[in-house]
């Protein structure tokens, strides 16, 4: 990726900063922001060991899906990065999907879309600013396990990802991040963080199932207006753990010929 | 389906004894690109079946003829041996199709009403 690229890229990243009102460090809630943005995000708990993310164009509508078996940290990195993919290399008429493996993929668009994500979690003027404020300057060869935890919990980052963000941006030394690393042998990021009364949440995973609200709003709308079986509004629901019994306000109950239009949907 | 698709024009490429360079040269993209497309990570359109037939001088239906010969079903758990990773993409792609065949109906009779 030549420098180019890399201001273009800082360019779109601070573009989605603003859209977004990030006025802060990081971002207070990324898949609320993704979504104002106007993308469907979706989330669900497919295993520690399953790909990371994807992003999708269907049917003009663009998402953005990250695992939520991983943790926090990673998981708001991967709608980051997915944001990327989006913004930088999916077209109508081009690619309408890219899946994620593993992000240490060296594949230009991989190195692209990271370069998105950090970019947009860890802007250069922020860092420089927190290291100013917060950190009151404190030169970087002073910085401990608790420094980086400060600043994780500030940019709603991992503490590996705030090393290689900070190793990018010429703050860090190949030895300072790999005593950092060792600093974090020493405590897990996790007592770092409640050290510092910091973000523990950022180092579990939520294991959220979620699709956009609408998602749910075309089924039910479907159900009051009788075009599917109750087992079809079931079969949807079941996909975020809910039942019919959980919604409110429904129609009553009338046969729907499991014959109709709709019966091979959702079955 | 990407997956399928990739394998298939993987199979046929090596029966013509191109390496994916050469593919990826003729189709004006990098050969990361077009590794891509054989390992059923991106989304392939016609229009480059199309092109990558005419590269491997097959008929665009030898590749695609690939989906439709495979069982539609699968089981969401395969027994050992079969990599899950496909699966839980192909379950995600299950419940997002569902949703998507939800939002046609509900498109489908408010576009009737509007016309009324």
């Amino acid at each position: 990726m030549n420098k180019n690229r890399q201001l273009a890229i800082e360019k779109i990243a601070d573009t989605v900063r603003a859209e977004c009102k990030v006025t802060g460090y990081g971002f207070q809630n990324i898949f609320e922001a993704a979504e104002k943005l106007g993308y469907q995000v979706i989330r669900y708990p497919i295993g520690k060991d399953e790909f990371l993310g994807f992003a999708m164009i269907k049917e003009g509508e663009r998402i953005v899906f990250s695992n939520s078996s991983l943790i926090l940290s990673r998981e708001i990195f991967s709608i980051a990065h997915e944001l990327g993919h989006q913004k930088l290399h999916l077209s109508e008429q081009g690619l309408t999907l890219i899946k994620d493996d593993d992000f240490t993929n060296r594949d230009e668009y991989e190195v692209e879309a990271n370069y998105f994500a950090a970019s947009l979690m860890m802007p250069r003027e922020k860092v420089d600013k927190f290291i100013r404020q917060e950190l009151n300057d404190k030169s970087s060869d002073k910085w401990n396990g608790l420094d980086i935890a400060r600043i994780q919990t500030a940019f709603n980052v991992s503490y590996d990802m705030a090393l290689i963000r900070l190793k990018a941006l010429g703050k860090l030394s190949e030895s300072q991040v790999h005593y950092l690393k060792n600093e974090k042998g020493e405590y897990t990021a996790t007592k770092l963080l409640k050290a510092i009364s910091g973000n523990v949440d950022l180092c579990r995973s939520t294991e959220a199932k979620k699709v956009p609200a609408e998602y749910l709003e075309w089924v039910i709308s479907n159900y009051n207006e009788k075009l599917i079986p109750r087992k079809s509004l079931q079969a949807a629901l079941s996909y975020v753990d809910l039942d019919v019994e959980d919604i409110g306000g429904l129609s009553e109950e009338k046969d729907v010929e499991d014959d109709s239009v709709f019966a091979k949907i959702g079955t | 389906m990407n997956s399928v698709l990739g394998a298939r024009i993987r199979s046929l490429r090596e029966s013509k004894g191109l390496t994916q360079e050469q593919v990826a040269e003729k189709m004006n993209c990098t050969r990361q690109k077009y590794a891509r497309i054989e390992k059923g990570l991106v989304d392939i359109s016609y229009a480059s079946i199309i092109t990558i037939a005419q590269i491997l001088e097959v008929s665009p239906d030898q590749i695609t003829s690939a989906v439709n010969h495979k069982a539609q079903k699968e089981p969401m758990f395969r027994d050992n041996g079969a990599s899950e990773k496909g699966d839980k993409f192909q379950f995600l792609d299950e419940m997002i199709n569902t949703f998507y065949a939800h939002r046609k109906l509900y498109k489908s009779v408010r576009q009737v009403d509007g016309d009324e």
